[in-house]
């Protein structure tokens, strides 16, 4: 065992006395997840299908807290030491060492070296091993007696404590109200703050329904929310065992993680489309999901409303015999902006470069046919992504990941999982330590 | 649908449908002049190149002749320092940067020596650059890092940065070097203009993520950085007046190049002569006031340096023109003798030229704008910062070749 291998060993007994206890206690009544996984926490996801309205109580709450412990290789970030090219950021994937759900990573620290809006969150953890709160969620959800409208709001706490000092944010994740028109059509309208409707990575984005624990290194991309306004129409096929769906929305901004754009207001003025055109088979034991996206609009970190943006991805997703198949192809690209007036939510940037981004991930799950009264699945998962992206002018970078993990789901109120990240730089950045070992303990209520 | 329920619903499409689509105030815009676009500017044989950016100097566009890139050649200018005679090139323009950094750029050693490390060098190399100029952070500002390696067959395998961190070569921090990545075939004005001694820029080839680019090559220790990487600027002081707009705009006259932060009165650091500041320059108007002129005798053989002059009287009037014949035959002995010689005075712009070139006293009254110190004390109301950049390395300071 390496040191820092070692060194998981308390962390390791802390989880394994957190879940003991529980092996005691009877079973909740909390609902299965479905297929999808997307039970253990409301997500509101219209393409989860129709959201009848809730015959319990109008008002009811929901959430979880996500545990978790990380040990990144090296400095915790991607900058290799000696690489002195400006922007930092640009020649390598900063995203790449993720420790938790959120995508957040170990580190971002780039050696004093100039960055530009190209970041994810840090932790702060740097090379250390240490245990976190990741996230602490609260759902509310109203559904308005004897009316077609449903209002909800998810609130996340983000303890944090970087190089800055304390930086715990309190984030309003999503906030909107549903209206339901029909009740014989799978027609729904919501207008706040919501998920994204570009691919399919958001359905998981939630820790408790993502089967591993890191998102994919498209996610920042395509699982962000955004404030604006959003139609879903679902029409089922019955003689084929089929549907096809139409999920469209107008938002502030791209479905990008919001480090890397702002979802809170408008900086161009004008609003971002993005849609998807998905189509389903629901055969009994075979379930089978096509999906095509698009999006388009001004970027929303600068402010010149002719600078673009646009993306496509195409999406498959395979559900059969306790196996599931899942991947995702994107396509980004964003115009250069005019001005030197780039901003992200971490802070004013210089100059929004031409950016390209391509690539694709697979996800293969496989539950174990069997489940004691404790342990109600055991899941292995494995991912396989590959990342070229290229500022205009700078080295293209291609990384490579191969994510190996482990869940298991005790009772249906925690979920213990465990994951080691294999980052590898392919072409145009330096070879990096960043490899992170994650650890995740769930807790739904 | 329930009739009570359609009128939300219509009230939600509209929300999403009405969507405001009035776009805020422009920022003013970010843009990069390398010498690939100077050059495409000159290819294009307009007369006027659209210089969004630029504006604060060239209201309407910069004229085709006043490209620092033509034909094929970096054309020096004629300036002014210290009240002496220098000359610069420009490579770059830089509009509403908030800063320009310094890259990486990695020259071959065949060993480590910290007191000589070009004692070391593997001649007959080319350097591999880290940014190209399609970047927006391109600059031709670099850091040398030198790479140990076995010798030039070794370094012939590599053209980019990347397979030098691959092969985990061992690499030392070095100085400061200018190079400008440049069109192939792009050359340096050299030997003389206006009687100024030029330097010679050094030509070859350099890599940038394999590809091969020409280099225009001025030296070592050109330019300061700071512990942010960014270039530190000194001002550039270039004067203007208006246009037939009655915009300011470029006179068309020598610049004046400063040595340290506006009225922060700092000496030129110039160690044997050879200047480690004048590379990056912020450029600053000078609105010439009425009265004041430059000195260019009417001899027909500065007609070059006529050409461009922004002279005419407009609404404002402000730049007159000294048109007299050249003073030197006809000085008069009984009238006190000139501070400078008269021909070292050509081009320059006098605060009150329009008195003094006619008052007889042979330019001996003149009140010259040729330093900083000079434009700091004469009329400091009426130099306005600009948000323009530049690279614009000496070829000659202080009446010697730069670089040597």
């Amino acid at each position: 065992m390496t040191g820092w291998l070692a060194s998981l060993r308390p962390a390791l007994a802390t989880l394994v006395l957190l879940a003991t206890p529980a092996f005691a206690q009877e079973p909740t009544a909390a609902p299965a997840p479905s297929d999808d996984g997307t039970d253990a926490v409301p997500s509101e996801n219209e393409t989860l299908g129709f959201t009848a309205p809730d015959q319990g109580p109008p008002l009811s709450f929901g959430g979880y807290i996500d545990v978790g412990f990380a040990k990144a290789q090296g400095n915790g970030s991607s900058f290799p030491s000696g690489d002195t090219r400006l922007p930092a950021d640009y020649g390598v994937d900063a995203f790449a060492p993720a420790v938790n759900s959120r995508g957040d990573v170990a580190s971002t620290d780039s050696g004093g070296r100039f960055t530009n809006g190209f970041l994810p969150r840090s932790l702060g953890l740097d090379g250390r091993p240490s245990a976190f709160i990741s996230t602490v969620s609260a759902d509310v959800r109203y559904q308005t007696p004897g009316t077609p409208v449903m209002v909800f709001s998810r609130l996340q706490l983000l303890p944090r404590f970087t190089a800055a000092g304390d930086e715990t944010r309190l984030v309003v994740d999503q906030a909107f109200g549903k209206l339901t028109p029909f009740d014989s059509h799978e027609l729904t309208l919501s207008v706040g703050k919501f998920d994204s409707v570009f691919g399919i990575e958001y359905l998981d984005r939630e820790a408790p329904i993502r089967t591993g624990i890191t998102p994919s290194l498209f996610a920042r991309y395509t699982t962000g929310t955004s404030v604006g306004a959003k139609a879903f129409y679902r029409q089922q096929i019955a003689p084929l065992w089929s549907a096809l769906s139409l999920n469209v929305a107008a938002t502030n901004s791209a479905p990008f993680i919001d480090a890397l754009q702002t979802s809170a207001l408008s900086l161009t003025g004008r609003p971002v489309a993005s849609g998807r055109l998905g189509y389903e088979l629901n055969l009994p034991r075979l379930q089978v999901k096509l999906g095509g996206s698009a999006m388009r609009g001004p970027r929303n970190d600068q402010g010149d409303p002719h600078a673009q943006q646009k993306a496509w991805a195409g999406d498959a997703r395979l559900y059969a015999f306790g196996l599931s198949l899942s991947g995702e192809y994107v396509d980004l690209r964003q115009d250069q902006g005019r001005a030197a007036d780039k901003r992200t939510p971490l802070g004013p940037q210089t100059i929004p470069s031409a950016f390209h981004v391509r690539g694709f991930y697979g996800v293969l799950a496989y539950e174990l046919p069997w489940s004691a009264a404790v342990l109600r699945k055991i899941t292995l998962h494995g991912r396989f992504e590959q990342r070229h992206h290229e500022f205009e002018g700078f080295t293209p970078v291609t990384v490579r990941r191969i994510t190996a993990g482990l869940r298991l789901d005790l009772w249906d109120v925690a979920a213990l999982k465990g994951e080691y990240l294999l980052n590898r730089e392919a072409a145009g950045a330096p070879t990096v330590d960043n490899d992170v070992l994650a650890l995740s303990l769930i807790w739904i209520w | 649908m329930k009739p009570a329920h359609r009128p939300l619903a219509c009230s939600c499409f509209a929300l999403l449908c009405a969507v405001a689509c009035e776009a805020p105030p422009a920022a003013a815009p970010a843009k990069l002049y390398s010498l690939f676009g100077l050059a495409d500017a000159w290819n294009s044989r307009a007369l006027i190149i659209p210089a969004p950016g630029l504006e604060a100097i060239f209201p309407a566009g910069i004229e085709r002749f006043r490209l620092p890139w033509q034909d094929g050649k970096v054309v020096a200018r004629v300036a002014f320092t210290q009240n002496k005679v220098a000359a610069y090139t420009t490579t770059d323009f830089w509009a509403n940067y908030p800063a320009v950094w310094v890259q990486p750029m990695y020259l071959p050693v065949k060993g480590w020596n910290p007191a000589d490390p070009k004692l070391l060098y593997v001649p007959e190399t080319k350097p591999i650059f880290s940014v190209g100029p399609r970047s927006a952070f391109y600059s031709p500002f670099w850091q040398v890092f030198y790479v140990e390696v076995s010798g030039a067959d070794e370094w012939a395998q590599y053209t980019s940065a990347r397979q030098l961190f691959e092969k985990k070569l061992t690499m030392h921090a070095g100085p400061g070097r200018l190079c400008a990545l440049a069109p192939g075939g792009t050359r340096v004005e050299e030997g003389q203009k206006l009687g100024v001694d030029l330097g010679t820029v050094g030509r070859g080839t350099g890599w940038v993520d394999g590809e091969e680019f020409a280099v225009l090559d001025y030296g070592d220790n050109r330019f300061e950085w700071n512990q942010q990487m960014e270039v530190i600027e000194q001002p550039l002081f270039v004067f203007v007046t208006p246009d037939e707009s009655g915009a300011w705009a470029h006179a068309g006259v020598a610049t004046v190049g400063g040595t340290g932060p506006l009225l922060a009165r700092r000496p030129a650091i110039s160690p044997k002569n050879r200047p480690l500041f004048g590379s990056f320059w912020r450029l600053y108007q000078v609105r010439l006031p009425p009265g004041a002129g430059v000195f260019v005798p009417e001899d027909s053989k500065y007609d070059g340096m006529r050409l461009g002059l922004r002279i005419k009287n407009t609404p404002k009037g402000m730049l007159a023109e000294y048109t007299k014949p050249t003073l030197m035959p006809a000085m008069d002995m009984a009238t006190p003798p000139p501070t400078r010689e008269p021909e070292s005075l050509i081009g320059r712009v006098a605060v009150n030229g329009e008195k003094c070139f006619a008052s007889g006293m042979y330019l001996a009254d003149c009140v010259w704008l040729d330093s900083q110190a000079q434009l700091e004390e004469q009329i400091p109301w009426r130099i306005v910062r600009t948000e323009i950049v530049a690279a614009c390395p000496f070829v000659s300071y202080a009446g010697m070749p730069v670089p040597p």
